[in-house]
């Protein structure tokens, strides 16, 4: 399966998504699934949410089946609205070829998903209830996690190795997670 | 002019195929195999400079101790892919219905801590074997164009060859020597040019076989590798020196030598002005007390600026200018990541530059990028050959594809153009998507047709 993931911040989210994105086609029986990370000119949610943007990336990849766009919910409770809109919309051209476009937000941003590979070592008072209700678990969670494990240094200041812990624990972890 | 070089087992390529035309660019990620391929052609250079294959692969110094020759990158331990026994590189030269395809391939013998050539071979166009220095039991011995046998013992010292052509009547021709520990292959142009002196039958048996070794296979011994040095560009240098360093050194001298002739000047000028915002209208050449020069270039407001506190961007795109106009042009010319040190606004007018000098001479140009701008300035032929290197995620080897043979290439550069797809990495996505899908179930074997029997059988 040829796989092709849209997002807001590719120099970030693409070192959580790809390895999640492999574990969870692994999960479903695409192991060897082809799986890229599109670079987007202009980044951020105002980008990725156009029509125009991805209706052009979708006709740039003929060869691509599955289109997964990943953004963060940021506490705006219509994107769902939006992205619901937006799935419709490519799907009316992509569905007779077989193809498909799935629209997904993070709650609330994608560094939460990197979170549950270290499920065990989150603070014990946090609970996930808690880090999907917060506006910014990136400053709140994720970076102080990073920090307490000596991260910050790392590629994506912990996001690469988080995000392949969250691949590996994949399917358990996150309630959060796809 | 080369037209595709096909590199087998030769450092990161298992098998690989890069097509060439006047202009090449070659994109694709750090460390992917672009600079192998300039190792391959330099490995090209090497023989065509009559080197040996130790030293092509090692270092070569000169009768001064001075190194005159950087090796291969990594040696002979590491000039095969993953430690293969063998490698070969296949050039193809010429156009049309005059190609000639030359198969050179080098076997090596692994031991626990050393490496050792101890086969060399050229095949021309397609498995015809020209010669062969060793036999199946490692003995050395020779065969040329099928036809020139000569077996030779491993204890002499010199490997020396008696040409002979295979008459009925064994008639010898001619012998020649050469010490065993030189290559043959780098041998084969010294020996060749002496040929038609040294026995016009000899000449023509070589000419019968078509093998051009005068004239296409020679590219390789006019070649040049630049790699700009500021501080070498920067240098006041003998007004002997008319040749451009593959550093760039001599940069002065090669100015003044281009300057003296008024059209050539003009055309530098000319260039120049294009491709900097200086408005320069001159140049001047004074010498420091050595008796070295060093360029000075002249603006219309009278500003004078010496290289030696010129830019970097302007001593970069003087020594471009200085390659391509300067006197002794190469026939081949690579460049590894020409866009260094090149405003991106100014690196339409460099593409001009060089797709301007390989039309208008019989030269030839591969250059490595990371700049989806240039891409983007490339004319219609030059896209042609604009080839992308990758490697697939978890497999060893790097791959080779021309941009345009992507799907749907042609479609979409035409649509959104080749710069802004290279900026959002499609080449690269493209060239993993378009490899077959191992999760696909293959389709299941159709089952054999009954045969319809014939009324009345």
């Amino acid at each position: 399966m040829r796989v092709l993931i849209l997002l807001e911040d590719d120099v970030m989210d693409h070192y959580i998504l790809k390895p999640l994105f492999e574990a969870m086609l692994k999960h479903v029986g695409k192991p060897h699934a082809t799986i890229q990370v599109h670079h987007p000119r202009v980044a951020g949610w105002e980008a990725a949410k156009k029509w125009s943007n991805i209706k052009r990336v979708i006709d740039q990849y003929s060869l691509v089946e599955l289109f997964i766009l990943c953004v963060d919910r940021d506490g705006h409770e219509q994107r769902r609205g939006i992205l619901d809109k937006l799935e419709a919309e490519a799907n009316r051209g992509l569905g007779p070829q077989g193809r498909r476009f799935l629209a997904v937000e993070a709650h609330q941003e994608i560094e939460v998903w990197a979170l549950a590979g270290i499920r065990w070592k989150i603070d014990p008072k946090w609970t996930w209830d808690a880090i999907r209700a917060e506006r910014d678990p990136k400053e709140r969670y994720f970076g102080p996690v990073a920090e307490r494990m000596g991260l910050t240094d790392s590629p994506g200041s912990g996001r690469s190795i988080l995000g392949k812990e969250a691949a590996r624990h994949y399917p358990q972890g996150s309630p959060e997670l796809p | 002019m080369y037209t595709s070089l096909r590199l087998e087992r030769f450092k990161s390529f298992r098998d690989a195929e890069l097509k060439l035309g006047p202009f090449t660019v070659l994109m694709g990620a750090n460390a992917l195999g672009k600079s192998n391929v300039r190792d391959a052609f330099r490995f090209l250079h090497g023989i065509g400079r009559s080197y040996s294959l130790p030293e092509i692969i090692g270092e070569k110094y000169g009768e001064g101790g001075e190194r005159v020759w950087t090796g291969i990158r990594g040696g002979l331990p590491e000039i095969a892919h993953r430690k293969a026994r063998s490698f070969a590189i296949t050039a193809q030269v010429g156009e049309d219905e005059e190609n000639q395809r030359y198969r050179i391939e080098v076997s090596i013998q692994r031991r626990e801590n050393t490496s050792q050539i101890i086969d060399e071979k050229l095949e021309v166009n397609g498995g015809r074997l020209c010669f062969k220095t060793t036999d199946a039991r490692g003995d050395l011995m020779l065969v040329l164009f099928n036809r020139f046998y000569r077996y030779n013992s491993k204890e002499m010292k010199e490997f020396k060859i008696i040409v002979g052509i295979d008459y009925s009547d064994g008639d010898l021709l001619t012998e020649f020597a050469l010490p065993q520990t030189q290559s043959f292959l780098s041998n084969l142009y010294r020996e060749y040019e002496g040929l038609e002196a040294l026995n016009p039958e000899y000449y023509h048996v070589f000419s019968e076989d078509s093998l051009n070794f005068n004239d296409d296979f020679t590219v390789g011994k006019s070649m040049r590798f630049f790699e700009w040095s500021l501080d070498a560009m920067r240098e006041p240098s003998p007004p002997s020196q008319v040749v451009l360093s593959d550093n760039g050194r001599n940069l002065s001298s090669v100015l003044q030598t281009i300057c003296r002739d008024r059209q050539e000047k003009k055309a530098l000028l000319t260039w120049l002005t294009e491709l900097t915002p200086m408005d320069a209208v001159d140049f001047e050449f004074p010498t420091d007390p050595a008796g070295k020069v060093y360029a000075t270039l002249v603006e219309k407001h009278g500003q004078r600026t010496t290289l030696a506190s010129a830019s970097d961007g302007t001593l970069r795109l003087l020594a471009f200018l200085a390659a391509f106009l300067g006197p002794h042009p190469s026939r081949f010319y690579f460049f590894e990541e020409i866009e260094n040190g090149i405003h991106p606004t100014r690196l339409g007018l460099l593409v001009d530059l060089i797709e301007n000098q390989v039309k208008e001479k019989d030269i030839q140009v591969v250059a490595t990028t990371h700049s989806p701008q240039l891409l983007g300035h490339l004319g219609e032929k030059s896209l042609e050959s604009a080839s992308l290197i990758y490697r697939l995620e978890h497999q060893p080897d790097s791959r080779i594809v021309r941009l345009l043979d992507l799907p749907d290439a042609r479609r979409v550069i035409k649509k959104y153009g080749a710069a802004q797809l290279a900026a959002e990495g499609w080449f690269n996505d493209t060239a993993h998507f378009m490899q077959p899908d191992p999760d696909e179930e293959p389709p299941a074997p159709r089952p054999p047709r009954r045969r319809r029997s014939r009324a009345g059988t």
